[in-house]
Parts: structure tokens; C-alpha cells; sequence
């Protein structure tokens, strides 16, 4: 890896009373780099994404992004984590009361003071990229899984976050829908060289995609390998058990 | 069972009872306008991260929806001019008794109707950078209304219906008349009878206008 990371995280410790969700994560990936974090229910993955989304309080840990310097434990500082990161939830959470364009530009006019139109411009490119053009007027009830898990994506991408992180993004929809959204996800890393962690058991997706994968178990890092030796040649006991167990799954 | 019902008394009086309408609107409109107001002051200072409003809203809620209506409004009437050397009209007492009520049963309303929207919905909004304000304003409390509104039709309910209780100070309303109809008459079943229909017509009313309101919704929650 080159001398500076564009991502590094570092010490990240979280615990919910006694008990320790996730306990001194370190981690570094370049820019436009995929990492695939898999393990277990539980193991902390969703809370990780959440903690580096600025959502959690943390006991200790930092997060750079570039130039961008944050501090986890320090409530004030999560604000800054918000807008550097953008992340994209299991069920979507899309806002059921605005239309699909109102959903992807709230976000710049109000934190970054976009212009209505420039950010509806911005909106309907994004809409092109996702291929929902046609459905800029729909509300979220109006679309189909997949649809709204893309529009999701595109709220996310709307503020030009400099990481992108999804939390089991396909794992609420079927086998179609989830090509749907794994397909945005490869054009995004294509196209656009977006920087992404992705929460997912998706190992196909996780082969062809991802850089770097992960396994997460009980809150610490088990394997953090370039994802070609992750999946042919794990080193720990415990990866080769986890994979055999989605593969037969 | 040989008791000879006598509804002529309602043709007859008709328009004697149902001209107690006019105070029951301008008792329970009023009231009702007073109450959501408040209603949402008290919902907002309990939801409020400051511990003493929210703890004073709490008590104001528990005192006055605890409160019987009656003893309510003959505290207002009688007790605080006693006290105070100030006193109301009739009308002025029961709205002041059925506005108190009336917000202590609507900031349960819309604290209830708040908390059906999912956190989910907050975190989506705060993860995209949204400040708290914001989040307030364009996610919670235009999904805040829509699920508020059943609930807080019941409130309004609720306090036309109080209306009645107004009898005991002599608002000459619609119960009042028909009190008054049946010691002149002594026809009380047919007269409390015709002043239920001319209730159940008023609230009726009002609950095909809040159904409008409620279809305005044009989304799903998801």
C-alpha cells in the first residue's frame, strides 16, 4: 500500500455498556478502493458502518478521509464524519413522504445550500445513472424494491460523499432485484471510482468486485486481505469456516 | 314496557334544541383550535431534550387529562373567581376547562402520532447531514401530521362531546335545552334523545371534513 492511505481508520472501539461491539478496528484502503466486510450476525458490521457514518458515539477512534480529519469520540467532530460519508441502509429508509427527486436533492439544498435547480440537475444525471430517470416524479410506495434501494443510493451519492458504505444492500430483496442494485454498485466503482465498504454475503459480487474483504467476528478483525487471497487462499481457520458456510449455504 | 313515546315534541321544539348548536360550535371550536396548538407546545417540550420541560409538560399532561371535565369547569366558574376576584362569562369558563382538557389529550396525540415514525427515518436524514432542525421540519413533522390526524379526530371528538358537560354552568347549549324542554314537558327520552341526533349530526360533520384532510395524503409509508 502507498505511504498515505486515502482511508484509515484507526482504534475504533465501541461498546454499549459492558459490552464491546467492536474493539480497536484499524484499517486503511486507497482511494477508489471496494472492501467487503463479511461475518456473522452480530459480529458488529452494521454498527462499524454506523460508527464511521458519524450516527454512533464511540469510546475511541479516528476516521481520515483525504484531507479529512475526524475524531469518532468527539460528538462534535461526528458532524463532519456525516458529510464525508454517505450510507446506504438495509431497508432503504427513503423518505416515504417526497418523490424521488425530492428525496435525492433535499439533502445538497439544505447542508451544502445547493440551488433548487442546479440540484435537480445534479439529481436527474444521478437518475440517469441508476436508470430511474422516467420515475423522478414517483413517491418511494410507488416502486419496487430494487427501485427505491437505487434511489437510496442516489440520495447517498447526491452529496458527493468521499466514502460510500452500504449495510446489506440487497439482502431485503430477491435474486433479480438484488442484480438490480449490485449492477449500480459495480458502475459506480467503474464509472465514477468511488471509494466503498460494503456490508455484504454476496461472495460472487464480493470476488468480482471488491479489492479488499474483511471478516468481522465479535466485534475484532479476523482477515483483512486483498480479496483475491481472502476467498482462494484464507489464512485463518476461522474465514475458511465462514465461507464454507455461505458457499453451502 | 308501556311507555308512549311522544317525538312530537321534537317537531314541535326542533328548532328550539337545535339552536343550542350555535354554542356548542363557538364553545368547542374554539377549544378545539386552542387545544392542538397547545397540544403540540406540550408534545414538543416533552420531546425536548431539556429535562425541565419536558418534566413540566408531563405534569401539566397528567394533571389535566386526569382532571373530570365537571370539576374542571366548576373550579374555572366558581372556585377561581372566589379566589381571584376575576370571573368569566359561561362561555369564556368552558372553553378555558375544555382547552385545558382538550391539550393535555392532544399532546398524547401527536407525542403518539411522532413516535409511529421509525427512528430510521431520523438516522437516514441525520446520515445524509442533515442538522436536527432540518430533520424536524422536512422528514419528521410532515410524516408527523399524517399519522397524527386519527388520533387527534378522537381528541377533537372528545371535546365536542364535553360540550355537554356545559350544562351545569347554564350554557344554553344544545343538553341545556333539552334540560329545560323536560322539566317543562317531562318528555326527557324523546328530548335527550332529539339532542343526541343533533350532536351525533355535529360530529359527524366535523369527522367527514377530518377524513378529507386525511385523504390528502397522496403517499404509503415503506
Amino acid at each position: 500500500m502507498s505511504e498515505k492511505p486515502f482511508l484509515n481508520i484507526s482504534g475504533l472501539t465501541k461498546k454499549y455498556g459492558d459490552t464491546t461491539i467492536l474493539s480497536d478496528i484499524d484499517l486503511s484502503i486507497n482511494k477508489g478502493d471496494t472492501l467487503m466486510i463479511c461475518g456473522p450476525s452480530g459480529c458488529g458490521k452494521s454498527t462499524l458502518l454506523r460508527c464511521l457514518n458519524g450516527l454512533e458515539q464511540v469510546e475511541a477512534g479516528s476516521l481520515t478521509i483525504g484531507d479529512r480529519h475526524v475524531d469518532l469520540s468527539d460528538p462534535n467532530q461526528r458532524e463532519s464524519a456525516r458529510q464525508g460519508t454517505g450510507l446506504v441502509f438495509q431497508n432503504f429508509n427513503l423518505f416515504p413522504h417526497m418523490s424521488v427527486l425530492d428525496n435525492i436533492t433535499l439533502a445538497p439544498r439544505r447542508v451544502m445550500k445547493t440551488p433548487k435547480s442546479r440540484a435537480e440537475d445534479e439529481a436527474k444525471d444521478l437518475l440517469d445513472l441508476i436508470g430511474l430517470t422516467d420515475r423522478m416524479q414517483a413517491y418511494p410506495c410507488e416502486l419496487s424494491g430494487g427501485q427505491r434501494q437505487r434511489v437510496a443510493i442516489a440520495r447517498a451519492l447526491a452529496m458527493n460523499p468521499e466514502l460510500l458504505m452500504f449495510d446489506e444492500p440487497t439482502s431485503a430483496l430477491d435474486p433479480e432485484k438484488k442484480e438490480e442494485v449490485l449492477g449500480v454498485i459495480r458502475e459506480l466503482k467503474s464509472i465514477k471510482n468511488v471509494t466503498m465498504i460494503v456490508v455484504t454475503h454476496e461472495i460472487g459480487f464480493g470476488k468480482t468486485v471488491s479489492d479488499w474483504a474483511m471478516l468481522l467476528d465479535a466485534g475484532k478483525v479476523v482477515e483483512f486481505e486483498p480479496s483475491t487471497d481472502f476467498f482462494s487462499t484464507p489464512k485463518s481457520q476461522r474465514t475458511k469456516e465462514f465461507l464454507n458456510a455461505i458457499v453451502n449455504a | 314496557m308501556n311507555y308512549n313515546f311522544e317525538f312530537g315534541i321534537l317537531f314541535q321544539y326542533g328548532d328550539y334544541l337545535a339552536g343550542g348548536v350555535w354554542y356548542a360550535v363557538i364553545i368547542a371550536f374554539p377549544s378545539i383550535l386552542i387545544a392542538t396548538i397547545v397540544g403540540m407546545i406540550l408534545a414538543a417540550a416533552h420531546l425536548s431534550p431539556v429535562r425541565i420541560f419536558s418534566m413540566a409538560s408531563s405534569v401539566v399532561v397528567d394533571v389535566f387529562r386526569t382532571l373530570p371535565v365537571v370539576v374542571l369547569l366548576i373550579w374555572i366558574h366558581y372556585v377561581f373567581p372566589i379566589l381571584t376576584g376575576l370571573s368569566m362569562s359561561p362561555t369564556q369558563s368552558s372553553i378555558l376547562a375544555l382547552s385545558l382538557n382538550g391539550s393535555a389529550l392532544a399532546c398524547e396525540a401527536f407525542r403518539g402520532g411522532l413516535q409511529a415514525i421509525p427512528g430510521t427515518q431520523r438516522q437516514a436524514a441525520w446520515s445524509l447531514g442533515l442538522s436536527k432542525m432540518d430533520t424536524l421540519r422536512f422528514v419528521i413533522i410532515p410524516q408527523g401530521f399524517f399519522s397524527t390526524l386519527p388520533a387527534l379526530t378522537n381528541v377533537h371528538i372528545t371535546i365536542i362531546k364535553n360540550v355537554t358537560v356545559t350544562v351545569l354552568i347554564a350554557v344554553p347549549e344544545v343538553m341545556f335545552r333539552a334540560q329545560e324542554l323536560t322539566v317543562q314537558f317531562f318528555r326527557p327520552l324523546e328530548l335527550y334523545t332529539g339532542a343526541a341526533v343533533v350532536y351525533v349530526a355535529l360530529i359527524l360533520s366535523f369527522t367527514v371534513a377530518m377524513r378529507r384532510l386525511e385523504k390528502l395524503r397522496k403517499w404509503e409509508s415503506v
